[in-house]
């Protein structure tokens, strides 16, 4: 009964970017010139470096795929609360007889399947013809697309926690660039966490970011020896944003102000 | 439009920007750690790499300071403008711009000139002056006076690039998803050029001239190639920004309003 009010959630914000077709050439478009921009200079790295450090279909195949990553990611959903703080719709959201996090999470996977049809599949298609890309193995596969619903999910949950402070900021300017910083570096999207000096490499082991592209390109490549064991710490990972999420919303809700409205 | 009245929209803007003095302050900081981290992740791969087409980490941080600082002071005058425009033909409010006793341009750019870029000056001042610190070139009198004005030139062209995006909302009612592209695609410039198949370097400098920002500049500066046409560089940001005013007031020439 509840799963369907959701499920038609979903439908409605896949087809209300339906309505913004027009967007879809430039987003691909897009997608291609930050492969292109990457493999660039992977490939002038490798012409001038003298030992096999960069196994250059690697670094394609990499590259390809955290780009293609970071559009099925729900990061986004802050920006949502955001303009529903500010706009005071977010109480007439917050009356309806659903869980609102669920809501949420629903509309966000609207997006993404939009995106992933729409924008990543193709992206990937123009991008192994230009770059090529390197086939998995048959045992990477699965655990690879476990991670990406690993990666969904976190993101999901970073997202919403961003959101949840900007109950306490009544704005997300900062939270946004702040987020954009740490996923810059820690995500991995540019550069694989195995070329960080340990310092650094150690530090991206401490955070989550590592999952919103990195661990399912690595997985991919068959990169890590025990895929199995880091999906299980990402699921470490979702059990204690989860946790953090639902007592910062007991807070939050009980001190929402409304602006104007 | 007088410099006098254009002081006087500051000092307006500066007031209404106050009024959010934690805010303001509080998105400086995340701006600072947004810009930060594209200084890391080049950082980190010089770590590992010592150089990228032979440029090392100094003068990459050189590269990308001019870029950032460039792009700030361009856009602290026609970001806002440019890209708020598709909406106020959307709600009619550009006309407001049209019908008055002032330069509508002029109007427009000092009407929401934006103080929001702070941040962006702070961080690329700071690692320009390091870089240059750690840099091996000799600069005298001459070499300061061409980075004056390869600065200035560098605005102009980030200028110019945003009025484009505003002109074409002139022309085609929308640009938001142009302005998205841009700002993918502006990144290019904060590695040399050299970097990319031949076709893209002669398209970053024909075409869409970003590498005069940054890229040939610093080839002087940093004496990597002795080319005396590099001297002429300055003179391209000045060219451009001319050029797409010129597209800017055919575009308000033929705009007919929205029917809002």
């Amino acid at each position: 009964m509840m799963m369907k009010a959701y499920l038609a959630y979903c439908g409605k914000s896949f087809s209300k970017h339906i309505s913004y077709r027009s967007e879809v050439w430039l987003r691909i478009f897009g997608n291609i010139v930050i492969m292109f921009i990457q493999i660039s200079i992977w490939k002038s790295l490798a012409a001038n470096s003298n030992d096999n450090m960069i196994n250059m279909s690697e670094m394609v195949t990499y590259s390809i795929i955290t780009t293609s990553v970071m559009n099925l990611l729900m990061t986004r959903v802050y920006q949502t609360i955001d303009s529903k703080l500010q706009s005071g719709d977010i109480c007439s959201d917050l009356q309806k007889p659903i869980s609102y996090p669920w809501y949420l999470f629903f509309e966000q996977l609207g997006t993404v399947s939009f995106q992933l049809l729409f924008n990543v599949v193709p992206s990937i298609l123009i991008a192994l013809l230009l770059f090529g890309v390197q086939l998995p193995e048959a045992s990477h596969i699965f655990p690879f697309l476990l991670s990406l619903l690993v990666a969904m999910v976190i993101s999901f949950l970073i997202g919403y926690l961003v959101a949840l402070i900007a109950f306490w900021f009544l704005t997300t300017f900062a939270l946004n660039w702040t987020l954009g910083a740490l996923m810059t570096i820690f995500s991995g999207v540019f550069v694989p966490i195995w070329f960080f000096n340990p310092y650094w490499a150690k530090l991206a082991s401490f955070l989550p970011f590592q999952y919103l592209g990195y661990i399912p390109s690595a997985i991919y490549l068959g990169k890590l020896e025990q895929p199995y064991l880091i999906l299980i710490q990402g699921c470490g990972w979702i059990a204690s944003l989860l946790f953090v999420v639902n007592l910062l919303w007991w807070k939050a809700i009980k001190r929402l102000i409304v602006q104007g409205g | 439009m007088s410099v006098k009245l254009f002081i006087h929209f500051l000092k307006i803007i500066m007031r209404s920007r106050m009024e959010y003095r934690a805010d303001f302050l509080l998105g400086m900081v995340g701006q600072i750690l947004g810009y930060a981290a594209n200084y890391v992740i080049v950082w980190l791969l010089l770590n590992r790499f010592t150089s990228i087409e032979g440029w090392a980490w100094p003068e990459m941080a050189f590269l990308i300071s001019i870029n950032v600082l460039t792009y700030a002071i361009g856009a602290s005058f026609t970001y806002s403008p440019m890209l708020n425009l598709e909406q106020l033909m959307i709600k009619g409010d550009l006309d407001k711009y049209l019908i008055k006793p002032i330069h509508p341009f002029a109007y427009l750019i000092a009407s929401y000139f934006n103080f929001g870029y702070i941040a962006h000056i702070l961080i690329s001042a700071v690692l320009l002056i390091w870089s240059l610190g750690n840099l091996n070139v000799h600069w005298g009198v001459f070499e300061f006076t061409y980075f004056l004005f390869t600065l200035l030139s560098g605005s102009m062209l980030q200028a110019g690039g945003l009025i484009l995006i505003g002109s074409w909302s002139l022309y085609f009612m929308k640009s938001q998803f142009m302005g998205d592209l841009y700002f993918k695609i502006k990144d290019v410039i904060n590695y040399p050029i050299s970097a990319y198949a031949g076709v893209i370097q002669v398209v970053l400098t024909w075409m869409m001239p970003l590498a005069f920002i940054n890229y040939y500049p610093a080839l002087y500066l940093l004496q990597k190639e002795e080319n005396t046409s590099l001297l002429l560089v300055p003179m391209v940001g000045p060219l451009f920004l001319f050029l797409t005013i010129v597209v800017w007031h055919r575009g308000i020439r033929q705009y007919q309003g929205a029917g809002s």
